[in-house]
């Protein structure tokens, strides 16, 4: 087991990532707020109190106007949001914060790899490494083989042109001819669904 | 002031129409949602697959009219993100459907579901290889001397590449739609992935690109409000019958998220939002610069008032920038997605661009 693996390393990591999370969110709160972080708010209050006094008029449109309102009130707090998250120092945050989740992710996974790799060969079963070694061999062998088969059409092309003067079309790619339609959408092979 | 005894009539009478609704909504999600809780079949115009790269397929949807349009359709859309369904969602409310219906022969490309093993996947890939043999392919099969070339958001970005250094391809006219271009008016993408702060390589490192779930929270970040819009939406609407499939359709799409590359999302985040590197002309590919002035088409851009992935003046950008002089901007209401796949498409984008392409088109 590698150093890093060790429990006592784990346990330290552990309690520095809390540390470093909890002083990230203590920074965060304290950032300097957005421009009008109220503006949104005010707006929506503004909405319901707008909206009662016509609620109760007895109006043959107090439903319509209530969707609209809510609607309305979707649209205002989608607005507030972009509001705030369109800000550097949301941007800034999100950013931090992405990092330290993707630092924490990173050491996890070379932590558990060794175990994970062992249990696997256990039960007689492919990694994710192994499998994804797998596809990218095969994805190279079918654009070896489109390669292949462009070659092909470009050297026909040649001897055709070399054997007769006036250029004739091109036959339609071999796959057009061979391959029928799949059924409808998830026809990939298995090896290509999530 | 209007007699109280009326107004509470027309109120009480209100109230037993609004009653009446929410049995039938009541009903129809017992029979839609509970019973029979199936999403309607997507993707149904007749196709056939006409070539094959990896994950990477070409399918080709015949004209459905007597009358043949000369030229292909080609459809170039977005990498990962989604899937291109969308394009061809239900009978009745496809842009496919409308296409070959009017004697286009339609092209789509479809990227596949994108995982860690496409991480090397480029734009290079794409421009200099993937690009120039699919429509090599299109216009052995078609036979015809060119074709139209549509791009849709990030596949309009991959358009104007391969237009860009293929000064002399084989396309007649070019359609963008939502295509970003102005990467600085990129509204919230723009701050956050354009922002010193997001951490690209160590993402890429750690997962080979964009993973599907993370695409997923992306995308729902930007729009926090959406599912509470679109499921209230559905409640307003669910009286009506042909709504459901509708949102049956939409909501299985919308939810339907794809991984994207690692070397494609890095060049989209390093270049383009926290560069702006394709309208400065300084975007190079395999050495060679990606000059938008090459391109020459006649072109028609169009984008969407309420979109927020590609605000329409990301989109307009690219009138400014490129060498046509035939060109036609359109900014039409909707969002992102619904201003080519949404109910107002149909008489709207659709007819427009139809018309729009049939004037250039003889041969």
């Amino acid at each position: 087991m590698s150093p890093q693996a060790s429990p006592n390393n784990f346990t330290e990591f552990w309690q520095d990532f809390l540390r470093q999370s909890r002083s990230f969110w203590s920074h965060a709160a304290t950032a300097p707020q957005p421009p009008d972080p109220s503006h949104a708010w005010q707006q929506f209050v503004t909405m319901w109190t707008a909206f009662w006094p016509k609620a109760f008029t007895l109006s043959p449109d107090t439903i319509q106007t209530a969707q609209k309102l809510w609607m309305d009130q979707l649209e205002t707090i989608s607005q507030g949001f972009a509001k705030v998250m369109g800000t550097d120092t949301f941007a800034a945050m999100q950013g931090k914060f992405f990092e330290q989740q993707l630092s924490w992710q990173d050491h996890l996974t070379k932590t558990t790899q060794p175990q994970t790799d062992a249990a696997l060969r256990a039960l007689n079963l492919p990694s994710r490494n192994q499998m994804d070694r797998l596809f990218e061999r095969v994805v190279n062998i079918e654009e070896r083989l489109d390669d292949l088969e462009t070659d092909t059409r470009l050297i026909r092309r040649a001897l055709r042109h070399g054997n007769d003067a006036a250029p004739v079309a091109d036959p339609p790619p071999a796959r057009a001819r061979n391959h029928k339609a799949p059924e409808g959408e998830g026809a990939e092979s298995s090896c290509m669904t999530r | 002031m209007a007699n109280p005894m009326m107004q509470a009539a027309e109120f009480m009478q209100a109230m037993q129409n609004e009653l009446h609704k929410n049995l039938t909504r009541w009903s129809n999600w017992m029979s839609d949602f509970i019973v029979s809780p199936a999403e309607p079949p997507m993707a149904q115009t007749p196709r056939d697959l006409v070539w094959k790269r990896g994950k990477i397929q070409l399918y080709r949807y015949p004209s459905q009219a007597a009358q043949r349009q000369p030229l292909p359709y080609v459809m170039v859309p977005w990498l990962g993100i989604s899937r291109p369904y969308i394009l061809d969602m239900l009978p009745g409310h496809s842009m496919i459907e409308y296409l070959v219906q009017q004697g286009h022969e339609v092209y789509l490309l479809d990227w596949g579901v994108i995982a860690e093993e496409d991480k090397n996947l480029g734009l290079e890939d794409i421009v200099f290889k993937i690009l120039p043999r699919a429509i090599d392919t299109i216009l052995a099969l078609s036979q015809a001397p060119a074709l139209n070339l549509n791009g849709f958001c990030l596949g309009g970005v991959i358009t104007n590449g391969y237009l860009s250094l293929h000064p002399d391809a084989p396309v007649r006219n070019y359609i963008a739609i939502v295509t970003p271009v102005d990467f600085e008016q990129g509204g919230l993408l723009k701050t956050w992935l354009g922002h010193a702060a997001f951490p690209t390589d160590l993402l890429v490192r750690q997962y080979g690109g964009i993973p599907t779930s993370l695409m997923g929270m992306g995308f729902k970040m930007l729009r926090p409000t959406g599912d509470a819009a679109s499921l209230s939406g559905l409640w307003f609407n669910m009286n009506k019958k042909d709504y459901i499939p509708i949102y049956k359709a939409m909501d299985r799409w919308a939810n339907d998220f794809v991984g994207m590359p690692g070397r494609f999302f890095s060049q989209i985040q390093h270049e383009l939002y926290a560069q702006n590197k394709m309208l400065k002309g300084e975007l190079m590919l395999q050495g060679r610069r990606v000059n938008l002035r090459n391109i020459q088409q006649p072109m028609f851009v169009a984008a969407a008032s309420k979109d927020h992935i590609v605000p329409p003046l990301a989109a307009k950008g690219l009138l400014g920038a490129v060498g046509s002089q035939d060109k036609q901007f359109m900014e039409l209401p909707g969002g992102h997605i619904s201003v080519f796949a949404g109910r107002q498409a149909h008489t709207m984008l659709w007819p427009a661009l139809h018309a729009w392409v049939v004037e250039r088109s003889a041969v």
